[in-house]
């Protein structure tokens, strides 16, 4: 949509410690999908290459997710090598963002290298908030930065009221969570 | 950098790995609150689980208030979804609906059912909140039901596996434009 007519964009935040976040911001993809807009996904953390249900999707119907990671950072043997993927996700997302051709990009996850200073605060909180007039940004991931937080239209907190790996100790489960 | 983990591995999740816990089971997940992303997660669902090559249904207890159809309605014709809308606002419809559901749930053994709106179907009074706890806990197979709307009896918040609240930390002022794509 790069008409006169489209409206401003947003900044749409997904935080809290409830399960959702991923999972409402991919069905936002879809529905911005589904009314022909252009939607790209970042995934910070996970896994260089996942083929979660999310990629397999994506991939059948041309859309673009794109994972940089080695897994989350309590696995994580070398931050020096972490850091360095979180720092090149960035600038891969900062490119999308600033080139204004997407329509919807979603930076999945991406509160932790901020909370973590992998990345600096300021520098992703000035990129968004001076995105081109038409992009929507969503970001997902727990405690969601202040500076993130202050640039936001919309934030939404997931509240963790039952949850099935803690209180019953139950696996993610594929389709369902990954 | 070698690759330690399977690339599928669910232990990589932010929340933790967790090896001794029961491999796979069907789940009831409630998704509730005054946020409107609720509805969206529904469909997140539903898509992962489509990419993953499982049967996938969708159940919406609301009637469209737009004359014209929604981004999820055109997304779940794309991606080949089968979907299904309450006919109207009556009690009449919500029952035929539920009818539908029950019957999926007793046929299909995986994959995903997502019930939009459904909370908001027993707050009208169109459904009894127990029968609706009833026919889907307690069920043996792998299927998992996904179930949203505003608030939730304490009757499902007890048979729920999973339960997250939306709530709305900042949002747009009433006089904000809907946008279709985020709103529709």
């Amino acid at each position: 949509m790069t008409d006169q007519q489209a409206p401003k964009g947003l900044v749409i935040i997904h935080t809290g410690d409830g399960k959702g976040k991923t999972t409402a911001a991919l069905g936002l993809m879809v529905r911005a999908w589904g009314q022909g807009m252009s939607v790209k996904m970042f995934q910070f953390l996970k896994h260089t290459g996942a083929r979660f249900g999310e990629h397999r999707a994506a991939e059948k119907v041309g859309i673009s997710i794109e994972s940089r990671g080695d897994g989350f950072t309590w696995l994580s043997k070398d931050m020096d090598e972490t850091t360095a993927i979180a720092v090149d996700q960035w600038a891969h997302c900062k490119a999308a963002i600033e080139a204004g051709e997407t329509d919807l990009i979603i930076l999945d996850e991406a509160t932790y290298p901020v909370t973590y200073g992998w990345l600096d605060a300021d520098e992703v909180a000035s990129t968004i908030a001076n995105r081109p007039f038409h992009v929507h940004v969503v970001v997902t991931g727990r405690d969601a930065h202040e500076k993130l937080v202050a640039i936001a239209d919309v934030v939404t907190e997931m509240e963790d009221i039952k949850h099935p790996y803690r209180d019953q100790g139950i696996k993610a489960q594929p389709g369902l969570d990954f | 950098m070698a690759d330690e983990f399977p690339r599928d591995d669910p232990a990589v999740t932010p929340d933790g790995p967790d090896k001794s816990a029961p491999a796979r089971k069907g789940m009831l997940v409630v998704y509730h609150g005054p946020g409107a992303t609720k509805e969206i997660a529904g469909l997140g669902v539903l898509f992962r689980a489509n990419g993953r090559g499982l049967p996938v249904r969708h159940m919406r207890f609301k009637p469209d208030p737009r004359g014209e159809p929604s981004g999820d309605n055109l997304a779940l014709e794309k991606l080949g979804i089968p979907s299904h809308v309450i006919d109207g606002p009556t009690e009449e419809a919500a029952a035929e609906l539920w009818s539908k559901a029950v019957r999926h749930v007793s046929i299909v053994q995986e994959g995903v059912l997502v019930l939009e709106g459904l909370l908001d179907a027993i707050a009208e009074g169109w459904l009894s909140a127990a029968q609706v706890a009833e026919a889907l806990s307690g069920k043996d197979s792998l299927l998992h039901v996904i179930v949203t709307g505003e608030t939730a009896p304490s009757e499902l918040l007890d048979s729920a596996d999973l339960v997250s609240k939306m709530k709305a930390i900042k949002k747009r002022g009433s006089d904000a434009p809907v946008i279709a794509g985020i709103d529709y």
